[in-house]
Order: structure tokens, then C-alpha cells, then sequence
């Protein structure tokens, strides 16, 4: 570790190379397993993965590293709030590090984002959650109907 | 714009609450059998237990009358319908097991009560006289995941001297 640490390359999906520290990287458990039964020289894909979301996930692993080997000076309210900015990205943002982060396994990045989607959506409509979601209603109106009419309590009080 | 799979977007239900994945099932039906699934529904219980969340307090003001306190936001109390849909009758709580409610009411109908759905269901009817005030009653409620999720009831009840086992399968 330190100033000779092992650099893995990695390449994205727009064919951009970076080169990240061992312990940041292996923090995902897809490109971990990777690492530790492929060839560690060569340069990793990352098909799925953009250059700009990988850069934003890597600062993510960054900061958690460093957080646990001591390096960074800061509280745990202090990273608590680092993730509250680090979520506030737009909507597609927010889904592909989702999907990303599910994909290259970062369990942590993982519940975050998750958990950042569960307080977007709570109180809201099936309406808005159809858009958020972009799925089709496949209710006949009469049978989304008496569903809502056996769930009618659920939609009280709701949010504006 | 990033679409996520379903899977996904089901894992991500799980940190909601009751009433917004109630609310949820009319997004489509796919939605709807996923919430209902009890696989889904075991998940989103051992997950409340673990977080400790979606606990409420439920109170009774008399009799018949429920309200129910959200521990995650105290401030939403909610006046629950009778179980049964029956206004002013009697219901005495024989006890409550993951979030499920056993009551009894005056007719020595048994059933359970799912406070944060609203369901209910009667047990079938019971040879055990409820009605004596001596009798002492200690029940617990297990479900049997490999018999099609049937409830088993458990039931221990009598006097200081006789003992019964009283064992009950009802879906």
C-alpha cells in the first residue's frame, strides 16, 4: 500500500483507461473477482459502465477507503453528509449508479442509491411512480379501479 | 433515460412502508403480484425487524376503538376501522406475534388482524370456552412456509389443574 500501491487499469464503455489503486477498486466484488483470477496486468472492461459514472463511482470507493484506513478527517456525521451530496445527482444519474453499482457489486453504493430512490418515492402517486419508473399500466381502467377501491385507506393524506 | 429492471425496482420497494406498497399494487399488475408475493412479504418483514422500522403502536381508546401511532413519524395517527366491520362490538386481544394481532370478540369468534394492511381473517370456531375468567390462554401463532403458508395455532389453555394442548391448522 501507500506510495507503491498496485494501479489496475480499467476501461469504460467509451473506451476510456483509468488507472485506480487496488484497495479502491476491488471495493466492487464483480471487478474484484476479476482482478484476483484474470491476468492483473491487462487492462479490465467495464463494458456497461461510462467514464463519467465510473469517475463519480471511484470517488465514491475513494472516499470510503480512505475513511477506513484513517486518512480522511472527518466524522462519521461528516461522510453521513458526503453521501447526501454525493446523491444529489439527477434522475438518470441516480439510476445508473444503481445500476452500476448492482452490477459491479459495490454493496454499499448499492443501499445508498436505494435508499435515495425509497425517500423519492414514498407518498407518491401510482401515476408519478409509473413515469419515475417508465412502466406501462396494463389495468383495464375498471380493474384498476376496484384495486384502488380495496386499498382506498392507502391513499389518504397523501402528499401534494 | 436509465430504466431499471424489475427485479431491481422490487428490491427497492422493500424500504417503503405498507401503505405505499399497498398504494403501489395499482402501478401495474406485475407490481402488484411482486408485492403480494409472499417471498416479498417475508423479506419485508425480516427487513422492518432488522431496521426497526414501519412499527406502530396500536392503541385501544375503548372497547372496539383502534387508533394507530407510525413510530417513524409520530405525528400520523390514524383511527383504525373495526376489524371486522362491525361497529361497537366487544374485542379482547389474546396476543400479537410480527405485527399480526389475535383478538377474540364476545361471540368467541378468533381471528387475526393485520393492523397495517387492514385484513383480517376468522379462525375457524374452537371447542375452548373463552368466556370463563379463571381459564388462562397462552397461544402462539406459527406460520408453515412448506404447507402452502397455513397458520398453526398453538394454544395452551386452562385451569391451575388441567392443562389442555389444543393444536389448530387454519389457512
Amino acid at each position: 500500500m501507500g506510495s507503491t500501491s498496485t494501479k489496475i487499469k480499467l476501461r469504460t464503455s467509451d473506451q476510456k483507461v483509468f488507472k485506480v489503486e487496488e484497495a479502491v477498486v476491488v471495493q466492487s466484488l464483480t471487478i474484484k473477482y476479476f482482478y484476483e483470477n484474470g491476468c492483473p496486468s491487462s487492462v479490465i472492461p467495464v463494458h456497461s459502465v461510462s467514464s463519467d459514472i465510473l469517475s463519480k463511482i471511484l470517488d465514491y470507493c475513494k472516499k470510503y477507503v480512505n475513511f477506513a484506513a484513517g486518512k480522511e478527517d472527518i466524522s462519521p456525521e461528516e461522510l453521513y453528509e458526503w453521501d447526501a451530496n454525493f446523491v444529489k445527482v439527477d434522475q438518470n444519474t441516480l439510476f445508473n449508479l444503481i445500476l452500476v453499482g448492482n452490477c459491479l457489486k459495490i454493496d454499499s453504493l448499492l443501499d445508498l442509491t436505494c435508499q435515495t430512490i425509497v425517500n423519492m418515492i414514498k407518498g407518491k402517486r401510482p401515476e408519478e411512480i409509473r413515469t419515475t419508473f417508465n412502466i406501462k399500466n396494463d389495468y383495464t381502467p375498471e380493474a384498476e379501479e376496484a384495486v384502488r377501491r380495496e386499498k382506498k385507506w392507502a391513499f389518504d393524506m397523501l402528499r401534494v | 433515460m436509465a430504466t431499471l429492471s424489475h427485479d431491481l425496482a422490487i428490491e427497492i420497494l422493500r424500504g417503503l412502508s405498507v401503505k405505499d406498497l399497498l398504494r403501489f399494487q395499482c402501478v401495474s399488475k406485475l407490481w402488484c403480484s411482486s408485492i403480494n408475493d409472499s417471498y416479498f412479504i417475508k423479506l419485508h418483514l425480516s427487513d422492518s425487524l432488522k431496521t426497526n422500522t414501519n412499527h406502530s403502536l396500536i392503541l385501544r381508546t375503548c372497547g372496539y376503538d383502534f387508533v394507530s401511532v407510525n413510530y417513524d413519524s409520530p405525528k400520523t395517527t390514524q383511527r383504525l376501522n373495526h376489524p371486522l366491520g362491525e361497529q361497537k362490538k366487544l374485542l379482547k386481544i389474546l396476543g400479537s406475534c410480527n405485527g399480526l394481532l389475535a383478538l377474540i370478540d364476545d361471540n368467541n369468534r378468533i381471528f387475526l388482524w393485520n393492523p397495517s394492511t387492514r385484513k383480517s381473517q376468522v379462525l375457524p370456531s374452537t371447542e375452548i370456552d373463552f368466556s370463563s375468567a379463571s381459564t388462562l390462554y397462552i397461544g402462539w401463532f406459527l406460520k408453515l412456509p412448506n404447507h402452502g403458508n397455513k397458520t398453526l395455532l398453538v394454544l395452551i389453555s386452562g385451569p391451575r389443574n388441567s392443562v389442555s394442548l389444543n393444536c389448530r391448522i387454519c389457512v
